[in-house]
């Protein structure tokens, strides 16, 4: 299994890799650039065909567009199936539970997610593609949840943060062991949760109230952010964005939020100054996100900035301008306000591509 | 593949035996208390939509706040008290954050709360005061308004005596051993933990402290005392449904079901 998920993204990229140049070949072909001779050309089809034929035996890639489609409606029907199963889960407990007595309750309740658990691995190194392993982990999470919510109300438990913790590290084990984006999703989601809930406790207030303070998860932000140059993602398929974006997405909303209401935030100031300080750094931050994102190549930290700077400009501007301008001229200054953006993303990917041709040139 | 079933395991397992640890560790030696509580103070869950799809029951511990001094009787009062700064500080919050936010966050504090005591007694004196005080007006001018008053004032006074909880909110402490002091020699007395707001009110020129709700709200009945509350006849009618639950806090506050009637 390691093995595989260690090369399947690679495979998929080399299947490209071989569709792009048979396209390419096509075209060269066609404006009379480049002829190879037939014996060389079927050489290079036939080998092609063997190395497709092979990735596609080996690590269920997809070969052809059909097939691509096709397995993005498997990803959204596993998705939905995965999702549907964890709910039902729920339900039928509460159906049943109260014509339990105490320890059968327990019992199901830990042998579930065990069992499920086992049975993610056991699909995760059978299957070439993992789609039931997926949704076996999944549900297995959701056991888990189950299992120690239902503990809390058994038992009347006073409520933890702690849990949170608990089911980040079951997520992360599963997102890491099955190769699956949601579960990493709902992974980071558990300890951003935990971090910002144990940040509010040491500033003295109640954890389920963490969100009061949207600072909190300024913290967990960073971390999240940092985590991908610390680790090596190579053969999980597309977990580095996952991090980024969720790591913007704390930092950023949490930002939005105070720059309009500054009575929540931890700073000891005037509230317009807690709102200015923060529609700077809104701004600030948004634009240097799309700067790194450029920089390094990241175009979902490229496009989350992007959303990030004109949320803090059209709030900034619903401010300013909304109570006293006639609502058409308002609007008229919002598409003015685009069209502006539209010239400065114009000419900074012309001076890309000029900067992209004297590079080839010389 | 090994390392993740290992960790996962692990995960899955230690979790529940540290659960459940907790769980023993709250049930032995002495409870901090013991009440038995009557349908009075223990709500059954309302039967909507969603709960009719819980088999499970589980109980709400209703508790109230006594009539402040100086104001009418009324069998509903908005759970927050007044306080002094002094007593805000005492707490454990921060005076900074009430003065320029008039609002602190919410604290997990310890409640003493008292059963069927002097509070209750009070309340029922009040209760009877107010109906009295209802009667007399409407004897000396009968008009439909003073009817209407002395009828609500004697509904009150009935539900005082049969229905209302007796299970009155007394102090508020950061410290439990300082109320466990305090009310030792009383048996009444329930100790739990529950969430408290302080705020400044410019309106009344007065701090108070909203007593948001207890850390566990429910208390779950266990199969073999569920018999009880499952009464098919008087739940379809609409009666009033009498039940009495003896119930015991452990060393973690938190509470379990030992009989039910």
């Amino acid at each position: 299994m390691e093995e595989k998920q260690l090369f399947q993204a690679d495979a998929q990229h080399r299947v490209d890799q071989v569709h792009a140049f048979q396209q390419e070949m096509l075209e060269l072909e066609k404006d009379d650039v480049l002829a190879l001779p037939p014996e060389q050309l079927n050489k290079i089809q036939s080998y092609h065909n063997q190395l497709l034929q092979k990735l596609s035996d080996t690590f269920d890639v997809d070969t052809n567009k059909q097939s691509k489609q096709l397995t993005l409606g498997m990803k959204i029907a596993s998705l939905f199936g995965a999702l549907a199963m964890a709910v039902s889960l729920f339900f039928l407990f509460y159906q049943f539970w109260g014509h339990l007595n105490t320890s059968t309750q327990v019992g199901m309740l830990i042998i579930a997610p065990v069992s499920l658990f086992l049975l993610s691995l056991h699909l995760a190194q059978k299957e070439k593609s993992a789609y039931f392993s997926k949704i076996a982990a999944l549900v297995s999470l959701s056991c888990f949840v189950l299992n120690l919510s239902m503990l809390g109300q058994i038992f009347n438990i006073s409520p933890s943060p702690n849990a949170f913790a608990i089911w980040a590290a079951f997520s992360f084990l599963l997102a890491y062991a099955c190769n699956a984006r949601l579960l990493l999703f709902f992974a980071i989601v558990s300890i951003s949760g935990f971090i910002a809930m144990k940040i509010g406790t040491w500033s003295g207030m109640y954890w389920i109230s963490f969100g009061e303070r949207p600072e909190n998860f300024f913290i967990p932000s960073l971390i999240i952010f940092m985590l991908p140059q610390l680790m090596n993602h190579k053969r999980f398929t597309d977990f580095d964005p996952i991090y980024r974006v969720m790591a913007m997405i704390m930092v950023f909303l949490p930002i939005l939020i105070l720059s309009n209401w500054g009575q929540i935030s931890y700073l000891n100031w005037s509230t317009d100054t807690i709102e200015g300080v923060y529609q700077l750094l809104g701004f600030v931050l948004s634009v240097s996100a799309v700067w790194l994102g450029v920089k390094r190549n990241w175009g979902e930290v490229i496009n989350t900035g992007n959303v990030f700077f004109v949320l803090f400009l059209y709030t900034k501007l619903f401010d300013w301008w909304w109570d006293w301008m006639p609502k058409y001229i308002f609007f008229f200054v919002l598409g003015l306000s685009a069209l502006l953006a539209l010239m400065v993303f114009k000419r900074i990917r012309l001076s890309n591509l000029s900067n992209l041709s004297k590079g080839v040139t010389s | 593949m090994k390392k993740y079933l290992i960790i996962g395991l692990m995960i899955l397992l230690g979790t529940n035996i540290i659960a459940l640890s907790g769980v023993a560790f709250n049930r032995m030696g002495e409870p901090t208390a013991q009440l038995t509580l009557t349908e009075r103070e223990l709500s059954l869950p309302y039967n909507n939509r969603a709960e009719k799809e819980n088999s499970g029951i589980s109980l709400s511990i209703d508790w109230r706040i006594p009539t402040k001094e100086g104001e009418e009787y009324r069998s509903w009062a908005a759970k927050e008290i007044n306080i002094t700064k002094n007593e805000i500080l005492a707490l454990g919050f921060d005076p900074l954050d009430m003065k320029d936010n008039y609002w602190a966050e919410s604290k997990e504090l310890y409640w003493a709360l008292e059963l069927n005591g002097a509070l209750y007694k009070a309340e029922v004196e009040k209760a009877t005061t107010a109906y009295q005080m209802a009667l007399a007006t409407f004897e000396g001018d009968s008009n439909e308004n003073n009817n209407r008053k002395q009828k609500e004032t004697s509904k009150s006074l009935k539900r005082e005596k049969t229905a209302n909880s007796r299970l009155f909110f007394i102090e508020a402490s950061a410290d439990y051993e300082s109320l466990a002091t305090k009310f030792s020699e009383q048996k009444n007395i329930l100790i739990v933990k529950g969430l408290i707001k302080p705020y400044f009110t410019k309106r009344h020129n007065s701090y108070r402290l909203l007593l948001k709700h207890l850390s566990v709200e429910h208390i779950m009945v266990p199969l073999e005392y569920s018999e009880v509350f499952l009464n098919p006849k008087s739940l379809a009618k609409g009666k009033a449904v009498h039940y009495s639950v003896d119930i015991k806090w452990g060393s973690r506050l938190e509470p379990w079901v030992v009989g039910a009637k």
